[in-house]
């Protein structure tokens, strides 16, 4: 038995240790607002916060977790980060599919968490470990600005 | 509506922060019995949620529902819900075609509520395409004198209402926003008053349609009605149905294509804690867990012994030479205009090449996944799919039971790009589903997605030309050899050996060219199996077309955009495009080391695009995308910020391929594997766009698929501009590597 | 060889060719004890091609002269050993020369199979006499090209190199300590990878009575680790039961198994005894390191290399760490032990060679199998994504990183590995 902190709420798991967090988060809390793309952490679909830093919860196994505070796509709302980036994610109309955006929005909140005013250099390395297939990877980088000035 | 899998999963699960109550209602799924072609009752699928299954019958008991055609339902309260024929990958459907209802209807788009479209043919297939399918750029041409009918339909029916009602002339009501107003007496009803008298009238089969001057949606760029759930993780797509007691599967599918399972030893997968069975299917494994990882970890475990078939030894370099073997033979004439070969032997100058374009992974960001219960009361399948109507009867046949104990539950796509047009994925899981007790959700790990996907076919092109003294083609002769995905998808759509897609572009150039030639040669690639791909036939013609047509622009020693431009008269929308992007762009500014300009026009599905692309090449031979200018005239525009995002969506996703994206095949088995070695382009290396809408009144253009098939040569272009070398073999990849 | 005609037939083959040993009837425990040993020796390994079949040969083994393709060892009279007397096979394990009189090449770990026991080759014999399925595929002839094609000088070089003697027990140590010397010398051949070879590909040193022994090699683009007690290079900060758990698992506190140590993983340690394996470690644990050749010992200290990654326009290799690498190996460097490998204070990553890291970085890992279950978590490849700079920057960021504060790579380093097929093992 695992003890998690999603979202606030503690859950006990019954997982074994190596399993990802990913996992443990959609097949048995049920939260499938985090998505599965590639397993080994390159797509970046599966982002959540631990402690309010972005990570890939694909290949994150929960024995690595301990009492640390998770944060998914469905809490991230409630920080003032999240609140801006998801509005100007509306704004722009960022979104196309929408498979990889639960993860876009975690890592771009997560780089406003650690650069209120991010430059372009800082907005690739945070963002560019997330795929995006339909490409909206100009919206994301324009969205990103504009949450940054209406958070300031 | 409201009970279906978003509301059932996260009342049960999201305990710590209830969601809002959801804008948009994806219901589960509905299975529409019809009577005179309109859907008058709708009954929930067995959801198998923790209360009691409700027929939608029962829940509407008592009420009334406006629902004078398939597409639109209106409840007592007004709320106006429309049913959509097409799926929502990505390409906004799930905003524009409801733009198109609510342009008649008179209501404020952004109150309409979506449900997925039950699988139905006859209801919500499509005129272009000729059943339930989303593709091919066709939705707003398809859908956009039907639903604005079917709007104006409802509308016609409510504003009769009011008048009965209110005893006036119909001539003086007006519908706007949901209410039917009568100004000279200042009286007004919503629409939901008038749902019990409307209902009762007769259905009119067609009335006249707004004039475009006259329209205050069309046109607009109206908020997506899809995204809001998409921000906050509430949205659900197929591989997010979570049935209770639902169980989950990992598949291993014989490395080998063609390859068959002899046996597996499950001994010690059956011991790993969570692995509940392991089930066989004609060339699969798969591992039921309790959870993903649980099934993922059974998977690692077995021992699976392959019957590699014929194909064992089969590599990508010998699929070529099938091609170039039959480029040598004439193929089926898919155009003949004057005489080409004559007119070759008379011309001043000429130009043989061929170009060759690889296999190519869809590689969505979804990876293919299907849930399936087969149960004594039949099949439920939740799945997002492109093609509801064949997965349900292919399901059917699966299981050998009548089409309608199939209940599909279609759901948002994770990124379709062709490959939820197959129904592979759903055969298999419906196979697996069959020895599993209760639901199972079937997903495939990427490196299944990738390594099974059903390809791009690689296509091998001959093509040759003559010109005249001037540098005019006078000559023109192109050979298209590969895979003729419309022979499996569509069979009829082929005649006398030509398949449409594969050569159109090709066969129809935008260009004045007085002796032409084209002709297809179908060669499959033996087991490895082929299917569209985004921009499918045009991705592949306009590529050789604009990439040859360049290098006779520079045999001619003629600027490449005048030599177009000069051959273009014929076309002139696209003429117009290519002088408008010229014209927003530096073409024809100096260029400093390394940098390159390429040009490329395009027409196809309806659409004319012109892009000039900059680039850089560094020393290392790599390249760097600077900008992309493009000009398109799609016709008249639904959603203007919608068309942006698809050019700039579908041009990234033409530039992974054209720089990266090749599936080789080694040992009969695909060597790429993950986002790891299929290079997937990232935020990092995305080019700045400056795209220019044309204003147009012609009929509207498909707009989902126009930006990848012309990127391909405009880069392929740059790339002569900056380093002399003509790329004539896709990807670029190592190419301009030392 | 077919065993169709009963008993008779088979006792005949015994008495014919086992008349050193008191053996009058093959015993399926016999066969099952030369199974264990062939494990031991990992002969699977290399005698296996990829796709094909178990010791049936044919995987090519990069030499610095040219690729030799390894025999089939299958009981197949034709292509196989079928016709092999004990003594022959004897012969061929330990002295390197096979029936038919030609010399092999040292590929072939016979220096170190010359120490292995007369009553162990016995059962290896039977094994694969009897317990392997013959397979027939002939063999591949080298691409080893002419002059040094010519084997004859091999027995010159067997002159020299070549010890004659079976492992002969130190009085001095415990049962344990000398059966784990008897494999780690011997069946295990650790050497052949780990101990630096001459200019005539000789390992310098068998036991460990040489200073170079088991001091860590590059072989086919792969450094093999110092597996001396150095501390920062060596197996000096693990322990015993480290040394156990990595040889049975693939993985510890301190490392996974990557690159061509996955396969003697998954063949060959995983199925060995505990017994076989603590007597393995107990040895090893004795052989003094040399002190790092002067490094300082080195101690754990992320604090510069965490500060890299808030200013990634600098530190370009931090850049590229945070966006391939982090998500599994984490920013402190310290990965999730044992499914995903910590990097800072590895002995793999420390090792003053940076071809294993530039090489796991390019070709990724084979899937680690250890008691037949793949392991949660592999390493993939790099080679599509990152160009030689990159690589070499994210070799560099993380020899300097984490308090390591080694060598810079540089991308001509990468540019030769890239070439090299990655291993066929």
């Amino acid at each position: 038995m695992a003890t998690l902190n999603i979202n606030g709420t503690t859950h006990q798991v019954d997982a074994p240790d190596d399993m990802p967090l990913l996992w443990v988060i959609r097949d048995i809390i049920g939260l499938t607002g985090t998505k599965f793309g590639c397993g080994i952490a390159q797509c970046g679909a599966c982002t959540v916060h631990i402690d309010g830093q972005a990570a890939r919860s694909c290949v994150l196994p929960i024995s690595a977790i301990g009492d640390k505070k998770i944060t998914t796509i469905e809490a991230v709302g409630e920080t003032s980060a999240g609140k801006s980036i998801q509005k100007a994610w509306l704004d722009l109309e960022v979104m196309q599919c929408g498979y990889c955006q639960s993860g876009q929005i975690m890592s771009a909140c997560s780089l406003l968490g650690q650069h209120p005013h991010p430059n372009d250099e800082q907005i690739d390395t945070a963002m560019a470990g997330n795929i995006c297939r339909c490409g909206t990877y100009p919206r994301i980088r324009a969205a990103i600005k504009v949450a940054a000035k209406e958070g300031a | 509506m409201s009970q279906g899998l978003i509301q059932g999963l996260t009342d049960k699960y999201i305990v710590a922060n209830p969601p809002r109550r959801n804008f948009l209602k994806f219901a589960a799924s509905v299975s529409a019995t019809t009577a005179g072609g309109m859907v008058l009752s709708i009954s929930m699928p067995a959801l198998s949620q923790d209360k009691q299954t409700q027929s939608y019958d029962e829940l509407e008991a008592g009420k009334n529902v406006l629902a004078p055609n398939a597409f639109i339902k209106i409840d007592t309260n007004g709320e106006v819900t429309m049913i959509m024929p097409k799926v929502e990958m990505g390409q906004g459907v799930y905003t524009s075609l409801p733009m198109l209802l609510a342009e008649e209807l008179e209501v404020d788009v952004q109150t309409v509520k979506l449900e997925h479209a039950p699988p139905n043919d006859k209801l919500y297939g499509d005129a272009m395409l000729g059943a339930q399918v989303t593709g091919g750029s066709t939705s707003i041409r398809a859908m956009w004198d039907p639903l604005r009918q079917a709007g104006a339909v409802c509308r016609s029916l409510l504003v009769t209402a009011a008048a009965q009602k209110w005893k006036v002339d119909e001539s003086t009501c007006q519908a706007r926003s949901g209410v039917i107003y009568h100004e000279a007496s200042g009286r007004k009803l919503g629409y939901g008053e008038l749902v019990k008298v409307a209902s009762a009238l007769p259905v009119l089969t067609k009335v006249a349609l707004k004039d475009p001057k006259d329209f205050k949606v069309i046109g607009t760029s109206a908020k997506r009605l899809d995204t809001p759930d998409k921000v906050n993780g509430l949205a659900k797509f197929g591989i997010d149905a979570h049935p209770d007691k639902v169980k989950f599967a990992v598949i291993a599918t014989s490395p080998v294509f063609g390859g068959k399972l002899i046996s597996v030893d499950d001994s010690r997968a059956l011991k790993m804690p969570g692995v509940l069975q392991v089930v066989k299917v004609d060339n699969a494994v798969a591992v039921i867990g309790i959870h993903t990882w649980a099934a993922k970890r059974g998977l690692g475990a077995l021992e699976i012994k392959w019957d590699e078939g014929k194909s064992t030894a089969v590599k990508t370099g010998d699929l070529i030479q099938d091609l170039r073997d039959a480029s040598k033979k004439p193929g089926a004439v898919a155009k003949k205009e004057g005489n080409a070969a004559s007119a070759f032997k008379k011309a001043d100058k000429t130009l043989s090449v061929e170009y060759e374009q690889p296999f190519l992974a869809h590689a969505t960001m979804e990876p293919m996944n299907c849930t399936v219960e087969v149960g004594a009361s039949g099949c439920d399948i939740w799945v997002g799919t492109q093609i509801p109507t064949f997965a349900q009867g292919m399901a059917a046949k699966t299981l050998g039971i009548p089409v309608e104990k199939v209940r599909l539950h279609n759901f948002l796509i994770g990124g379709g790009f062709g490959r939820r047009l197959e129904f592979d994925g759903v055969v298999q899981a419906v196979k697996i589903a069959k020895q599993v007790k209760g639901p199972v959700k079937v997903i495939w790990t990427r490196e299944e997605d990738i390594q099974h996907d059903m390809f791009r076919p690689y296509y091998f092109d001959r093509i040759s030309a003559g010109l005249d003294a001037k540098g005019k083609p006078v000559s023109w002769s192109h050979r298209i050899v590969g895979s003729s995905v419309m022979a499996r998808f569509a069979p009829p759509a082929v005649k006398n050996g030509v398949d449409p897609d594969a050569v159109e572009v090709s066969a129809d150039p935008p260009y004045e060219l007085p002796n032409l030639y084209v002709d297809y040669v179908r060669v499959e690639p033996r087991d490895v199996p082929t299917a569209f791909w985004r921009g499918v036939g045009p991705t592949r013609g306009t590529f050789v077309v604009e990439s040859f047509i360049d290098e006779l622009a520079a045999l001619a020693k003629v600027d490449p955009v005048k030599y177009r431009l000069e051959l273009l008269n014929k076309t002139p929308r696209l003429k117009n495009a290519l002088q408008l992007a010229v014209s927003k762009s530096d073409w024809g500014k100096p260029l400093a080391k390394g940098k390159g300009r390429g040009v490329s026009v395009m027409h196809a599905f309806g659409s004319f695009l012109a892009m000039i692309v900059e680039i850089t090449v560094n020393p290392q031979g790599e390249v760097k995308v600077d900008k992309v200018v493009c000009a398109v005239d799609c016709g008249l525009t639904v959603n203007p910020n919608t068309v942006l995002a698809q050019i700039e969506g579908g041009v990234i996703f033409g530039l992974s391929a054209v720089l990266y994206n090749e599936i080789t095949i080694k040992n009969g088995r695909v060597e790429q594997t993950n986002f790891n070695d299929y290079r997937v382009m990232r935020i990092n290396e995305t080019p700045v766009f400056d795209i220019h809408l044309i204003k147009s009144a012609e009929a509207p253009g498909g707009i989902g698929e126009p930006g990848t098939a012309a990127i391909g040569a405009a880069l392929a272009n740059a790339v002569f501009s900056a380093t002399g070398k003509r790329i004539r073999k896709l990807p670029i990849g190592n190419q301009l590597q030392a | 060889m077919k065993i169709t005609s009963g008993l008779m037939n088979i006792c005949a083959t015994i008495i014919a060719f086992s008349f050193s040993l008191n053996v009058f009837a093959i015993s399926p425990a016999d066969i099952k004890k030369g199974e264990y040993l062939a494990r031991v020796g990992d002969c699977v390994s290399c005698h296996t091609a990829p796709h094909g079949k178990d010791f049936a040969g044919g995987l090519p083994m990069l030499t610095p002269v040219g690729a030799i393709y390894t025999t089939n060892i299958t009981p197949d009279p034709e292509t196989g050993i079928g016709k092999y007397t004990e003594s022959d096979f004897a012969k061929a394990l330990r002295r390197g020369v096979a029936k038919d009189g030609h010399h092999l090449y040292p590929a072939m770990p016979y220096p170190s199979y010359a120490k292995v026991s007369d009553t162990d080759i016995h059962y290896l014999y039977l094994y694969f006499k009897h317990g392997v399925k013959p397979v027939r595929q002939a063999n591949k002839a080298s691409e080893i090209p002419w002059p040094l094609n010519y084997r004859f000088p091999l027995a010159i070089w067997n002159a020299f190199f070549l010890d004659k003697e079976t492992y002969k027990p130190d009085p001095d140590k415990d049962a344990n300590w000398n059966r784990g010397a008897y494999l780690v010398q011997g069946l295990g051949h650790c050497g052949a990878c780990h101990t630096p070879r001459g200019l005539a590909f000789q390992e310098k040193g068998l036991t460990h009575e040489s200073g170079k022994f088991l001091s860590g090699e590059t072989l086919e683009g792969w450094s093999a680790t110092n597996l001396r007690d150095d501390h920062n290079t060596g197996l000096g900060r693990w322990s015993e039961s480290d040394i156990v758990v990595y040889l049975k698992s693939g993985a510890n506190q301190h490392s996974s198994a990557f690159g061509t140590m996955t396969p003697v993983i998954n063949n060959s340690t995983e199925g060995m005894t505990l017994e076989d394996l603590t007597g393995m470690s107990s040895y090893l644990k004795t052989i003094k390191g040399s002190d790092d050749k002067g490094q300082k010992p080195y101690k754990y200290d992320p604090s510069a290399t965490l500060a890299q990654f808030k200013e990634p326009a600098k530190h370009p290799g931090a850049k590229l760490y945070q966006q391939y690498c982090a998500a599994c190996h984490s920013q402190n460097g310290q990965g999730v032990a044992p499914y995903l490998s910590p990097l800072a204070g590895n002995p793999a990553v420390m090792d003053p060679d940076p071809s294993s890291l530039i090489n796991v970085i390019l070709n990724g890992s084979p899937q680690l199998k250890p008691q037949g279950v793949a392991a949660p978590y592999n390493m993939p490849k790099f080679r599509h994504i990152l160009n030689d700079t990159e690589v070499a920057q994210l070799v560099t960021f993380m020899q300097k990183g984490w308090n390591h504060n080694l060598d810079a790579t540089d991308a001509k380093q990468v540019a030769k590995i890239r070439k090299m097929p990655p291993s066929a093992h």
